[in-house]
């Protein structure tokens, strides 16, 4: 009974002490003591001293953080490539059409020549504001000039400031970028470039006490808070300016309690650090403001070519509160999907810019009328892949790809708009033109004396990446090699002339016990006819003849002259073509015939500058003599025939017959390959047509690639080849049926040019002589 | 008399004067009138057409380019020589420049394929040929 009694009172006691635990539990007042009480212990302070030690220590990792990455370079940047600035001078062959293209693809703004990047059309007459640029060789100022054209020429170029004006220099057009692993793309502005209403409006929006607060303000947090609190939703953040760019630059998107303690102190110290200017600065090119395919918009500078195809200094006061509209959202509010979200956002913008004092009401009236005046949107992330290509591949013979896409170069090319448009053009029209799905076409075009590369379609679709057949197709070259064939026997003006005559009866070669036997297209024999009429007809067994004559190693050695770096099979074939070469390598060899024998690389870039605008390196034109140019002058002249009279003439009957060119056919086995490479006074172009799989195709080099050529050169090409011939040329008029000398009035007499000792003995009676045929 | 004599010769000389020597013909041979599109004459090699047209603009450049190479920036005065060359392709001044430039550049094989480039291109300026002729004989002298 005792027993029991005690246990009782036991429980009773433990029941009433858990009842008081319990009681307490609640109290905050016992959590305060106890906290305190455990602070005050000696343990606690030891564990408080590590906590403290472990904050001190992130901090100082924070500051070496926000230290070692905010000074100096900041972001990795591509890049950019350029075209070439288009420089004019009366007597330029352009038409103010033309003109008018190239300054709306620059962003001119249309109608008035008052500011830079405008311009103004009456007629025949352009007045424009040009913008200035920085080049290699020095700082082109912002002109105002007065152009007036006629039948396809600028005659006449004045400023208008009255000063002489022989050239202008326009800023080239950006063509691409070679961007960075992580795919963020942005163009840096300092602030002080900034309009200041940019500027104003964003801390208006964004940060209105940006200049008063040390990174983080607890009372945006608090504002913010009631008003998310009060709809339900997020409907306002509390970030500063300070806070949103070390979110955007240096964490993650992760939102948790650590990253925003992470966020509070990083912009506390970036305040305590930087000034300003300087924080405002790195916000306006690190906010990332759109996006383009896998290419991340960043800063103002670089969305305002995004949006608007010009620069942040050119903006009217509707684009740029569109920029800060998008600052809250790039995808809710991208204005080419959701334009009207964004022109209400935009609204909103200036409405507050009025609330700010910032904006008059009748300004902000107007800009409200404004529709959202977009730019053209690019297609794709490069807009000249093939032209891109050969950029990259030229650019990392010298630098490593770190320094492509982190340093911010500048690229100068060589590449012409203009002729672009129209290769492209040439291209997609001549396939369209053909019944074959299958059929695919490259193109290289060129300055036929400077090497400089001017155009490069890679394919049927030439705006889409992907193989580029202009210069990694090698195909077979088939006719096209003949020039070649025919050069070398020219240099050795003791034994051959144009009128040489050459057999084109069957032939065998035999060569390590193998025969080759070729035949002429037509499969038909004509007998002996003069060099340049075997060369203008493409007869195949003549070609071979001279070739056999000659030898295979001096063909061989001779397209090494002319620059060919890849060594050729070194066999009798060659002498028709039966080797594989690339658009881009035969444009190479036809590149020292054009130039008179000078052999110049191929190149596609002219300079480059760092992203300081300082030069960094310089791609000289050189040149090295190559082959001999009165051998050439002669080749030159027979490839003039290959237009006149051979198997280019329906080239000349859209040409007309003064429009003189020169250049070659080529069609390989089974029609597979379909060629024509030729040259003008101011371009050189090197066309193919086949299929990818190598199969047999329906057209020959005449009417697959030769109308491709055609078109190109009637829309893009102005001089007419005009060939110099040295002290040492001597001209005769030979008849091209015997190759003798021949009456000019005779119906086959053609002029042709000698090296000074190899021409024809004259007498009084063959000068008279016409054969009959 | 003495004028009918006169008369006579001058008759005769003018007569002379508008004839065509007689050519030997074969019988068999008849020479037919060329349509203008079978033969072809070159134009003369005075023609310099692409050269007169940009020539305010290359001399602009040339003058720019001199006063670069005084003040010693030999690449800008050869980047300003270059832009005249695609200005007009055919034109030997820019090239002699750019020779003489590639000469002062220590670049003596450019320097000579150059000046036969430039001396290729020069026809109806004597006076710049003279001057690269001269500049090729003293450079075979010294190398």
């Amino acid at each position: 009974m005792a027993n029991s009694t005690k246990a009782s009172k036991a429980r009773t006691k433990k029941g009433r002490k858990n009842t008081r635990v319990d009681r307490r539990f609640w109290s905050p007042i016992y959590w305060l003591k106890k906290i305190v009480g455990l602070l005050f212990k000696p343990l606690a302070f030891k564990v408080y001293l590590v906590l403290a030690t472990v904050l001190a220590a992130y901090i100082v990792y924070l500051d070496a953080t926000i230290t070692s990455s905010f000074e100096g370079k900041k972001w990795q940047l591509p890049a950019r490539v350029y075209a070439r600035p288009l420089e004019l001078f009366e007597g330029l062959a352009i038409s103010a059409n033309e003109l008018e293209q190239e300054l709306k693809d620059l962003g001119y703004r249309q109608g008035s020549s008052t500011r830079a990047g405008s311009y103004y059309r009456s007629g025949n007459q352009i007045t424009l504001h040009s913008r200035g640029h920085v080049f290699w060789d020095g700082t082109e100022a912002s002109q105002q000039a007065r152009m007036t054209f006629k039948n396809n020429e600028l005659i006449q170029l004045n400023a208008l400031n009255k000063s002489a004006l022989p050239i202008l220099r326009l800023e080239p057009m950006e063509i691409g970028a070679i961007y960075p692993n992580h795919r963020e793309d942005r163009v840096l502005v300092n602030i002080q470039e900034v309009p200041p209403l940019l500027v104003a409006a964003l801390l208006a929006v964004e940060d209105h006490r940006f200049y008063e607060h040390n990174g983080v303000s607890p009372s945006a947090i608090a504002r913010a808070a009631v008003q998310n609190l009060k709809s339900g939703a997020v409907v306002q953040g509390g970030s500063t300016i300070t806070q949103q760019l070390v979110k955007n630059y240096y964490l993650t998107r992760e939102r948790s309690i650590s990253r925003k303690v992470t966020e509070a102190l990083m912009s506390l110290l970036l305040e305590f650090h930087y000034e300003k200017e300087a924080i405002l600065q790195a916000y306006l090119n690190e906010v990332y403001l759109g996006q383009a395919g896998p290419r991340g918009i960043h800063g103002f500078g670089l969305a305002s070519q995004h949006y608007f195809n010009r620069p942040l200094a050119e903006l009217s006061i509707d684009r740029l509160a569109l920029l800060i509209a998008v600052v809250r959202g790039p995808t809710y509010y991208d204005p080419w999907r959701h334009s009207e979200r964004a022109i209400s956002r935009r609204n909103r913008v200036l409405d507050i810019l009025v609330l700010r004092g910032l904006l008059t009401l009748q300004d902000a009236q107007w800009a409200k009328e404004q529709p959202l005046n977009l730019g053209k949107k690019s297609r794709s992330q490069y807009l000249f892949p093939a032209y891109i290509d050969l950029v990259k591949r030229q650019l990392r013979e010298v630098y490593q790809n770190s320094d492509l896409t982190s340093n911010g170069l500048k690229i100068y090319t060589s590449f012409d708009p203009r002729i672009q448009r129209h290769a492209e053009q040439a291209i997609t029209q001549g396939l369209a033109a053909r019944d074959d799905k299958k059929l695919q076409a490259a193109m290289v075009v060129t300055q036929p004396e400077t090497g400089e590369v001017l155009a490069i379609v890679g394919g049927g679709q030439p705006r889409y990446s992907g193989f580029n057949r202009a210069l990694d197709a090698r195909r077979s070259i088939g006719s096209v090699i003949k020039p070649i064939v025919y050069l070398t026997a020219l240099t050795q003006a003791d034994k051959y002339t144009l009128a040489t005559m050459i057999d084109d009866s069957p032939i065998t070669i035999e060569t390590d016990g193998k025969k080759w036997s070729p035949r002429n297209y037509d499969r038909k024999d004509h007998g002996k006819v003069p060099l340049v009429v075997a060369m203008a007809k493409s007869y195949n067994q003549a070609a071979a003849r001279v070739g056999d004559q000659l030898g295979v190693d001096a063909v061989a050695d001779v397209m090494q002259q002319l620059g060919l770096q890849r060594e050729v099979n070194r066999v009798p074939s060659l002498f028709i073509g039966a080797t594989q070469l690339s658009p881009f390598e035969v444009t190479g060899l036809y590149q020292t015939i054009a130039a008179k024998g000078y052999r110049t690389p191929l190149k596609a870039i002219r300079a480059v500058l760092d992203s300081d605008n300082l030069p960094l390196e310089r791609f000289q034109y050189q040149l090295e003599q190559g082959v001999e140019p009165d051998a050439i002058h002669l080749i030159q002249r027979a490839m003039i025939q290959v237009g006149r009279d051979g198997s280019a003439r329906s080239a000349r009957r859209k040409l007309g017959n003064d429009f003189i060119f020169a250049g070659k056919t080529g069609t390989s086995n089974a029609q597979r390959d379909s060629w024509f490479a030729g040259f003008t006074g101011d371009l050189l172009a090197v066309v193919w047509l086949g299929h990818d799989d190598d199969t047999a195709t329906q057209y020959t080099g005449a009417s697959g690639a030769l109308p491709i050529w055609t078109q190109l050169i009637q829309s893009a090409s102005r001089q007419p080849l005009l060939p110099l011939a040295s002290e040492d040329i001597r001209y005769q008029w030979i008849d091209v049926v015997t190759g003798r000398l021949s009456n000019k009035n005779c119906l086959s007499a053609v002029e042709l040019p000698f090296i000074k000792g190899s021409e024809l003995p004259s007498t009084m009676r063959e000068r008279s002589h016409c054969s009959s045929r | 008399m003495f004028r009918f004599a006169v008369t006579m010769i001058v008759f005769i000389l003018l007569t002379a004067c508008g004839s065509v020597p007689t050519i030997e013909r074969p019988s068999e041979v008849i020479i037919e009138e060329k349509p203008d599109d079978v033969g072809l004459r070159l134009p003369p090699r005075e023609s310099g057409v692409q050269t007169q047209k940009s020539a305010s603009a290359v001399d602009q450049l040339l003058v720019q380019a001199n006063s670069a190479i005084a003040d010693d920036y030999l690449e800008k005065a050869s980047a300003l020589v270059e832009r005249a060359i695609r200005l007009a392709p055919q034109d030997g001044r820019a090239y002699f420049s750019l020779a003489q430039i590639r000469y002062q550049q220590g670049q003596k094989n450019q320097a000579k394929s150059l000046a036969k480039k430039a001396r290729a291109l020069t026809v109806s300026d004597t006076a710049l040929l003279a001057s690269i002729v001269q500049f090729q004989k003293k450079f075979a002298k010294r190398y």
